[in-house]
């Protein structure tokens, strides 16, 4: 033996584990969610899969305890270092599969999680994925969700094992490339409105109450209604119809000064070719302020589909996260110590956060495997709501149907009757589902 | 499914009226929930945390008094006060959601320390609580951080700053020593050398491991 194998020699007797630990960087945008989220802005999306049956909690655990080691974007702790958060692999065992009884999208306690940074409950044949924005946006969820969902489809049904094996489906990236930093273009100039938005306030839902409403719409209709009388996008048109209930309801509310502004996250993979399962989305803004004394809704989808589209270019797109990469990689920044950084980042987060009065995000047509769809009925997805944004839009769909969900802790649900009392009345079928704190 | 005539929107719940606009539903279908029903389930105990503040809160006043009048040159009406101020702070470390076990035992030593430290303040300063019981203290933290170390092995380099940390903190009985503060030197010294030893065999025997951990924690991007 030599020398200098001794001391690794030594610490692998006494400490009886020298496996080396993997760690990795937190991508551009995570670097906000550890300094601004806790009990009141938990920065949490949930994703849920509705299944034909109801769900088996002991086979749900078996399942999580196999898929969390496969996924590396998953099995992961967050550890502060002195000049930035960085994540570490975390190896213990996947965190307790619970059932719900609570409302979603609540704060996640690391130190109470097994260190884990997401939770797994269930609700009747409902699997609830909830992730904290730190590890991944919704496609790493959805990817994630749809893996546990079919290793437990696969624990349920023999021949599904059988036929398919048991392994991660072909179709699941486990890249965790940062795609901000590896697209970005240099030093960028500031392209944030940090102007403050119309906000919406009201009479809270009581006892930190937090209201799900879920409207049911079908795909073709939607893409009939948009195509043929609007000539829009099936997003356009829906942020249009925020807008317009906002107008309606706020009209005297809402100037140049305090205009509806509307974040639109984009997934920025499409644009940059990346497959990573980290972060890669960056945040559009549609805005609108009454120039005159009466819009009509067709009026301000127009009006909307301008805006978007003027801002949803890969140009476009590429100046804003270049902007933020760019501040990230200054030598002096990088030398500041992580406390005083987060300082300067809730300075700056609130700020931006009053900059719009909703987000609207749509996290896509989640297409699963033709075996398991049988077994599979409906996604949904709800966001957790921020400072100054207490009414939350989030779309997803499957199959033939959208479920545009809007999450909020405002008693008062004008914005969404508004919202989807226009649809219906250009003739869409939408059926609703709530949480029940309305009634 | 039931329908809201006024909204125009089919309604799943199990509800008779319309969760968008309060009007009543028409058909006669039951419709089920989706949801559980969540009640804030106010936790038994933060009522006995409000119970305990309000007693500790009139014994204070009670005790404040009765020293008051009695023989004031003694103010053990203050120890009480903070005493009470401690189990309270020690409640609230353990019952605090998302707490974790470094907050809780730096929290609840730090805590503990500043109160014997008032305690001795009060009783004329015999220096006892600055002698013996802040160096004890930091022998007491590092043996917990070694036993922690052995349980939790497969993160044992996750400590190290944690006792880096704790040694900077053992230099300052020595320093209040050579200040005149602190009068007894060998229970000061004691806690300092047997912090360096811990913190020496970390680093020497956590090899690779060690390194990897301050790489990390000091990585400065780019």
């Amino acid at each position: 033996m030599y020398f200098n194998e001794m001391p690794s020699v030594l610490c692998y007797n006494i400490f009886m584990a020298n496996k080396y630990i993997k760690w990795d960087k937190l991508d551009n945008t995570a670097n906000l969610f550890p300094v601004i989220a806790g009990e009141n802005l938990t920065n949490t999306y949930r994703i849920s899969v509705t299944l034909s049956e109801d769900i088996d909690k002991s086979l749900l655990q078996q399942a999580l305890d196999i898929v969390t080691p496969k996924i590396p974007g998953f099995n992961l702790r967050l550890r502060n270092g002195i000049f930035w958060y960085y994540f570490e692999e975390n190896g213990k065992k996947a965190p307790k599969v619970r059932e719900e009884i609570n409302y979603p999208c609540r704060f996640i306690h690391a130190s109470r999680n097994n260190s884990y940074l997401f939770r797994v409950t269930y609700y009747k044949n409902r699997i609830n994925l909830e992730v904290f924005h730190v590890l991944t946006d919704g496609m790493g969820g959805i990817t994630f969700l749809k893996e546990l969902t079919y290793q437990y489809l696969r624990l349920k049904y023999n021949d599904l094992r059988d036929s398919l094996g048991d392994n991660l489906s072909a179709e699941t990236s486990l890249n965790r490339e940062d795609s901000f930093i590896s697209n970005y273009k240099g030093s960028a100039k500031d392209v944030y409105k940090i102007k403050r938005a119309f906000l919406i306030k009201g009479e809270r839902i009581p006892q930190n109450g937090f209201g799900v409403i879920h409207g049911y719409i079908n795909i073709p209709e939607i893409k009939s209604v948009c195509k043929g009388k609007y000539e829009c996008s099936i997003n356009e048109y829906i942020v249009a119809c925020f807008i317009y209930a906002a107008y309606r309801e706020y009209k005297g509310k809402i100037s140049k000064d305090k205009p509806i502004r509307v974040a639109v996250p984009v997934n920025l993979r499409p644009y940059f070719d990346s497959i990573t399962t980290k972060n890669f989305f960056v945040v559009v803004s549609a805005e609108f302020y009454p120039e005159k004394s009466e819009y009509t809704f067709d009026e301000i989808v127009k009006l909307t589909r301008e805006s978007l589209r003027s801002q949803i270019n890969k140009e476009h797109l590429e100046d804003i996260f270049s902007y933020n990469v760019s501040n990230e990689q200054n030598i002096m920044a990088r030398a500041v110590p992580l406390f005083l950084k987060n300082i300067a980042i809730k300075l700056v987060y609130t700020k931006s956060a009053l900059a719009n009065t909703t987000t609207i995000t749509n996290i896509g047509n989640i297409a699963v495997q033709k075996e398991y769809e049988p077994y599979i009925k409906m996604f949904s997805a709800s966001l957790a709501l921020s400072k100054g944004q207490e009414l939350k839009g989030t779309i997803a769909s499957y199959k033939d149907t959208i479920c545009y969900t809007f999450t909020t802790s405002w008693q008062d649900t004008a914005i969404p009757r508004r919202v989807f009392k226009q649809m219906a009345s250009d003739g869409l079928d939408i059926t609703i589902e709530t949480n029940g704190v309305f009634n | 499914m039931r329908k809201c005539n006024f909204c125009n929107l089919k309604i799943k719940d199990m509800t008779s009226s319309c969760p968008l606009c309060g009007g009543v539903l028409e058909g006669t279908d039951v419709g089920e929930m989706t949801y559980p029903n969540v009640f804030k389930r106010t936790k038994a105990i933060n009522i006995i945390f409000r119970v305990l503040l309000f007693l500790s809160i009139v014994s204070v006043i009670i005790c404040v008094q009765v020293n008051y009048h009695t023989d004031f040159s003694f103010k053990w009406s203050l120890i009480v006060a903070m005493s009470l101020l401690f189990a309270l702070w020690l409640i609230y470390l353990f019952t605090k959601e998302g707490a974790g076990y470094r907050l809780r035992t730096f929290g609840g030593v730090m805590a503990g320390v500043i109160l014997v430290v008032f305690i001795d303040y009060l009783c004329g300063f015999k220096r006892w609580s600055i002698n013996y019981v802040f160096p004890a203290t930091i022998i007491t933290v590092d043996a917990v951080l070694l036993l922690l170390m052995l349980i939790n092995r497969r993160n044992f380099q996750s400590y190290t700053l944690l006792i880096g940390g704790l040694f900077l903190i053992s230099l300052i009985p020595p320093i209040l020593y050579l200040r005149g503060i602190v009068t007894d030197y060998r229970v000061a010294h004691l806690a300092a050398i047997i912090v360096f030893i811990t913190l020496l065999g970390v680093v020497i025997l956590g090899g690779s491991r060690v390194k990897q951990e301050l790489k990390r924690r000091f990585y400065i991007g780019g």
